[in-house]
């Protein structure tokens, strides 16, 4: 498994549900933000916590229940 | 209060885009994606009931895991079908106007704005890059390195035969110093990486690592970053993403794409 001596990689087949994760991380905190004069505004931050939390939901059946798993990028 | 009379849904922005191209495209309310346009911007919207799509009950939709698949995935088909007919502006998920009206508004009003950033995503593309690592692993590759030296100079094993209080606790500390040296090494790991990338990139962003306990994948996600590429380069730059993280010493990576350019729809100046 290891690419430390060989440089060879393993490329990860996409699975739906990583492939969910990955569109998720687009639509919700992605694309052109308007704000104001729409009818729905979200806040984004709390919405991707809770998508994530019911997508870990759906992947796993509820098994990691983690709260601050959410690991954010360094800045 | 009375209901609002109408719901528009925006899914992304373009120029001068037709509806010949949209004909027969369903959207998140089934309906017929519509062109709507203004000036030289067209805004591909979908006319839904405001009744269904209100915020609260679209909060409820999304909150649900299975309707929020539903949902993220038909925004996204119909953005990508715009994406293939010329550079599309995205439009975050669940951007809803009480009327065409105030769309045409949005997009006179902006027009500029949003002009500049179509030209500036004209033929590029994102381009996602994952990598994973295995911090044990680093850390063992590092020790093997002639060069490599423990912090305190004090991690050497103790005899396992040895079961005193004072063994234990040096076991103890070895394994969590062990443990913290490979979350560092992975996190460098995961820098590395996209330093090398981004001179390869007119943009890039970095979106939060997944936990992989939630996505049951192995390892640690090191790296979750979207590039703005050329879209003609995007093989080149999948090959390079690839060699990087080979030679940064990850165990694992994942190029995905090519995506529109949901991670840089609000960078026009970037």
């Amino acid at each position: 498994m290891s690419a430390l001596t060989t440089g060879e990689l393993a490329t990860r087949t996409p699975h739906p549900h990583v492939a969910l994760v990955d569109l998720l991380d687009r639509v919700l905190a992605g694309g052109v933000v308007i704000a104001g004069d729409v009818t729905l505004s979200i806040a984004d931050v709390e919405l991707v916590r809770i998508s994530l939390r019911a997508l870990v939901h759906s992947v796993t059946g509820g098994i990691a229940e983690h709260d601050g798993g959410l690991r954010e990028t360094p800045t | 209060m009375n209901p609002p009379a109408g719901a528009t849904w925006v899914y992304a922005l373009s120029r001068n885009l037709g509806q010949a191209g949209l004909d027969g495209l369903r959207g998140i309310g089934g309906g017929q994606v519509r062109a709507l346009a203004s000036s030289q911007l067209t805004a591909v919207v979908e006319s839904v009931d405001p009744g269904v799509f209100s915020a609260e009950k679209l909060q409820d939709r999304l909150t649900d895991p299975a309707d929020l698949e539903l949902v993220a995935r038909r925004h996204h088909d119909v953005v990508v079908a715009v994406a293939a007919l010329g550079p599309a502006l995205p439009f975050r998920l669940a951007t809803v106007y009480l009327s065409d009206e105030r769309v045409r508004t949005l997009l006179s009003e902006r027009c500029d704005e949003f002009c500049r950033a179509l030209g500036w995503l004209a033929d590029r593309t994102e381009c996602g890059v994952k990598a994973w690592a295995d911090p044990d692993a680093l850390n063992r590759a590092r020790r093997t390195q002639p060069s490599a030296r423990s912090p305190d100079g004090q991690l050497a094993r103790p005899g396992l035969a040895d079961h005193s209080g004072a063994a234990y606790l040096a076991r103890r500390r070895a394994e969590l110093a062990a443990r913290a040296e490979g979350q560092r090494l992975a996190a460098r790991c995961g820098e590395e990486i996209h330093a090398s990338l981004v001179p390869l990139a007119a943009a890039s962003r970095l979106h939060p690592l997944h936990d992989t306990r939630a996505t049951g994948e192995a390892g640690l996600q090191v790296l979750n970053a979207a590039y703005l590429v050329d879209s003609a380069s995007l093989p080149a730059f999948a090959g390079s993403a690839r060699a990087v993280a080979a030679r940064a010493g990850a165990c694992e990576v994942a190029v995905t794409g090519p995506w529109p350019a949901y991670s840089f729809a609000d960078r026009p100046d970037a």
